[in-house]
């Protein structure tokens, strides 16, 4: 990896914690579209793209969802993918780097919420006095610093790491290599149990099972998928509208929903 | 639609506000989350309204109480708290306190939906397709991924802009009421969930590569889950997996978890 290369990650880096901190949820800082940036930088988009797809499949279930995370994508998919490609490596190295990076970094992430939360006494005085100006620059101060400190540490690491990296991974033996293959090929499933959790509802869960088998036995894309889950979702929704038009006094039954949750979480 | 008629300058407004949504997390935090980011986004619209210094220091201190929402939707609220602010500045009846508490009573359901529309549904649909055209080098598959997702996402929120401000905090009452809401949620957890049971079959991949001797013959164990239902195994995973999160297990440690049973199976040779 030359210089150069190191400097334009660094400054991917840099571009990624902007747009993933500052919540614009333009998805630009998801590992499908970082990882091939990355690849192309360092002459390999192929490999970019193949890295991409797999990191975007262990961290689909990584959302920020009301501030908590469980680990930075952002990190983890350009340094795991820089390092693999510039090793030589394939999608199973950058995976298996990309995790532990993702989980110490987002560790700095929480450092700097706490940061931050310490200095939001400030606000109050500011609002008081009706300063504009300062609460902006509040808000803004430390997303720049942040970036700034985050893009050189993708630089630093990549710059003084690849080596030591390199040495590491040389002695791993070809048996963990393949252990690490297949458990990058089972990693998604904690991407989807998380999106399940989020959306569960125990009266329509069985919706996961006929996507499951019009995807298993008749092989249909995705997009033809959620064509069906449409129509069937429309079809639940103009039921429920009539059914209410009916009765309007029971229409929610939610002591019923409340009991189901607490058998469930039993 | 004589509803959404609005002013020149009330548009404008409502596109400062969508501007500006998209720094809503630029100073996230533990203690206010998306305070300063509401408060920053609501500024044109403080200016706008509040002429007295005294006014305005009030509405900033309203705005930059604790705020947190899914921030694809949370142009619908900055455009009714401005539309909630003219009405306070207008009409000297009404008590500015009500803006904050409906803005917080709002939070919760409009991220329900958000978080599942747009995290739970877009997203996933979009990755999907992007996933599957990566997987094969191809460089269609990030792109379509933005645009699949970001075309809904800008569509509905510049729109939830000017609806949040025209049809204001009675609009959302009514349709909480109403089941506007929950009918949302629903069509966004049925598209979502069947759509995640469609990419557990195609993407999550777990095999046994054991075979056993009996006799004269060798039964590979595999076949035998194929011939059961193929991805049987994936789904029996991601089914645990689920289970274990939901038993409250740490996701971190389910990683770890997943990272020791694959090292574990090739070094026995189960996978």
């Amino acid at each position: 990896m030359t210089l150069f290369q190191a400097i334009l990650i660094g400054f991917v880096a840099f571009g990624g914690l902007l747009i993933t901190e500052s919540g614009c949820g333009l998805m630009l800082n998801r590992p499908i579209v970082l990882a091939p940036i990355v690849g192309f930088i360092l002459g390999d988009l192929y490999e970019g793209l193949i890295m991409g797809a797999a990191l975007e499949l262990i961290f689909l279930g990584v959302v920020s969802i009301g501030g908590s995370t469980p680990s930075d994508s952002t990190m983890g998919s350009i340094l795991g993918t820089a390092f693999a490609i510039s090793m030589n490596q394939g999608v199973e190295i950058a995976l298996a780097l990309a995790v532990p990076i993702g989980l110490l970094m987002q560790m700095v992430q929480y450092l700097v919420y706490f940061i931050r939360a310490t200095q939001m006494s400030k606000v109050e005085v500011y609002a008081e006095q009706g300063q504009f100006n300062k609460i902006t620059r509040l808000h803004f101060g430390s997303i720049l610093i942040f970036a700034i400190i985050y893009g050189f540490i993708a630089f630093a690491s990549l710059q003084f790491g690849v080596e030591l990296m390199r040495n590491l991974v040389d002695q791993i033996p070809q048996v963990i290599l393949d252990g690490l293959d297949a458990a990058s090929m089972m990693l998604p499933a904690v991407g989807f149990a998380l999106l399940m959790n989020m959306l569960w509802d125990n009266r329509l869960c069985v919706l996961l099972f006929l996507g499951f088998i019009l995807a298993t036995y008749l092989n249909l894309p995705i997009i033809a998928i959620a064509g069906i889950a449409l129509t069937i979702g429309v079809l639940l929704v103009v039921q429920d509208m009539s059914h209410n038009r009916k009765q309007p006094e029971i229409s929610l039954p939610q002591g019923q929903d409340q009991a189901e949750e607490e058998f469930f979480n039993e | 639609m004589s509803k959404f008629e609005i002013t020149p300058q009330e548009k404008k407004l409502t596109r400062q506000l969508f501007y500006r949504s998209f720094a809503l997390e630029c100073s996230f935090n533990f203690e206010k989350m998306q305070a300063l980011g509401f408060a920053w986004a609501m500024f044109p619209a403080i200016h706008e309204f509040c002429g007295t210094q005294e006014e305005q220091v009030e509405a900033l201190k309203r705005h930059t109480a604790f705020f947190n929402i899914t921030p694809h939707i949370s142009t619908f609220l900055l455009g009714m708290a401005a539309s909630m602010e003219k009405e306070a500045a207008e009409k000297k009846t009404m008590d500015p306190a009500a803006i904050n508490a409906i803005k917080v009573s709002l939070m919760g359901p409009l991220s329900g939906i958000g978080d599942s529309f747009f995290w739970g549904t877009f997203r996933v649909i979009a990755a999907g397709v992007g996933i599957s055209l990566a997987q094969q080098g191809n460089v269609l598959g990030p792109i379509l991924f933005l645009i699949l997702f970001n075309v809904p996402h800008l569509v509905l929120r510049y729109y939830c802009t000017i609806w949040g401000y025209v049809l204001g905090s009675k609009f959302i009452q009514t349709s909480y009421e109403n089941g506007l809401i929950h009918h949302m949620t629903k069509l966004a957890t049925v598209i979502g969930l069947t759509t995640v049971g469609a990419m557990i079959a195609t993407m999550v991949s777990l095999n046994v590569g054991l075979t056993v001797q009996i006799g004269e013959m060798e039964l590979v164990v595999q076949e035998i889950f194929d011939q059961i239902m193929p991805n049987l195994l994936p789904l029996s995973l991601t089914m645990a997996v689920f289970y274990a999160i939901r038993k409250g297990i740490k996701v971190n440690t389910l990683i770890i978890a997943i990272f020791v049973i694959g090292l574990l199976g090739t070094f026995i040779g189960l996978l």
